[in-house]
């Protein structure tokens, strides 16, 4: 599927209106791009027109312009959700197809956004979660079944706040992914 | 079904559980194992061992080190040669601990949660971490968000995490023998270990 699979040069994900329609890119309607140099990203995570939005990959030489350590963490997620993807029925890490494309959108969304890199973790085969240790709450945003859902968990007395659940294609997520802003670096980015 | 005034323990395994140097909770509670229960219903399961059948804390670890070795035979069996070691075994490291009470708190609404007595060869303290979908109605990112708070809730819940190396592992002492086991958050690292070998043990 995802051309994306472990590109070294790949510097963002950007997604774009597309007039096919689709929410989810089918494989076919991943482009890929040999273009070095750098480009700018282009996003509109499309709230009211989400249904035509598509996954597009911008790949820069990566001999052009060394990555910075947060490119580095960034391509190290996208990496490891493919990885996810590609592993054989049965291992516990496996994600479908529709969880890894919806976990790379919103990874692009949070890229491009300037949000500090995440850490990442899959469970139960149809779910990824971004993770963020703040000063004292973690704040955890699981990928699955078309949707987004946001939970605090204040991590003295555990208490957890979830909040509500926003599909991926309507229109208040763009505000709701803005809100993650996470103030201090996550350390690593797989669990 | 063990009552909530129980105690049970959590193996901490190499190689799956470590990343950095050491053993953290998102790891050490990393997902649930998904499999079917004696009437063939699914459930999703996490290994641990009973404190009311431990003498003591070398007890505790002498389990431990058997559910590595059990694990080490059977996928000896499954590969049908010896395992390269410590390539392809598995080895206990410590534990952690984890009140059943903070178990059955896990905040949830679509799952059950229960604890287990689930005796295997070898393996009389056995027991299982259970949950299984309830009735009620919900989409599958629902069902996902309450799963991703139970996990959350169950590495919060961990304690007094007490390392160990087997008497069998000795040899290897140069290979895990500094790893650590925490309640903090792993740390940085510039890899991403995804380890592929992640049945359950």
């Amino acid at each position: 599927m995802r051309n994306s699979s472990n590109f070294r040069g790949i510097s963002y994900l950007a997604l774009v209106e597309d007039d096919l329609g689709k929410s989810t890119p089918d494989s076919d309607q991943v482009e890929s791009s040999s273009k070095s140099g750098n480009s700018t990203p282009i996003l509109n995570w499309h709230s009211s027109l989400a249904p035509t939005v598509n996954l597009r990959c911008f790949v820069t030489d990566p001999s052009s312009q060394p990555p910075d350590d947060d490119a580095m963490k960034f391509l190290s997620l996208y990496s490891a959700i493919d990885e996810m993807h590609s592993f054989p029925l049965g291992f516990p890490e496996r994600i479908d197809e529709e969880t890894a494309i919806d976990a790379e959108r919103v990874l692009s969304f949070i890229d491009v956004s300037g949000i500090d890199a995440p850490t990442i973790f899959s469970h139960g085969g149809d779910a990824v979660v971004f993770s963020w240790d703040l000063a004292k709450i973690n704040r955890y945003l699981t990928i699955s079944g078309g949707d987004a859902a946001f939970l605090d968990v204040n991590k003295q007395n555990k208490m957890q706040c979830p909040y509500q659940i926003v599909p991926l294609d309507g229109p208040e997520i763009s505000t709701w992914l803005r809100r993650l802003g996470a103030p201090s670096k996550a350390a690593s980015n797989v669990e | 079904m063990l009552s909530d005034d129980e105690i049970i323990y959590r193996s901490a395994l190499y190689p799956r559980m470590v990343k950095s140097g050491v053993v953290a909770p998102e790891k050490a509670v990393s997902d649930f194992f998904r499999e079917a229960d004696a009437n063939g219903n699914t459930i999703y399961t996490i290994s641990v061992g009973r404190g009311t059948l431990f003498r003591s804390l070398d007890h505790v670890h002498d389990y431990g080190c058997r559910v590595a070795a059990n694990t080490n035979e059977e996928r000896a069996k499954e590969k049908g040669s010896p395992l390269e070691r410590p390539g392809q075994t598995v080895h206990y490291l410590g534990s952690f601990k984890l009140a059943v009470s903070d178990v059955l708190a896990a905040p949830r609404r679509l799952v059950d949660l229960s604890v287990v007595h689930h005796p295997l060869p070898g393996l009389d303290e056995h027991c299982n971490i259970v949950m299984q979908r309830n009735a009620i109605e919900a989409r599958k990112s629902e069902v996902s968000a309450e799963r991703t708070s139970i996990l959350v809730h169950l590495r919060l819940s961990l304690y007094d995490p007490e390392p160990h190396i087997c008497a069998c592992d000795v040899d290897l002492i140069s290979t895990f023998g500094d790893v650590r086991l925490t309640l903090a958050p792993a740390g940085e690292s510039g890899e991403i270990p995804l380890t592929s070998d992640r049945r359950k043990d």
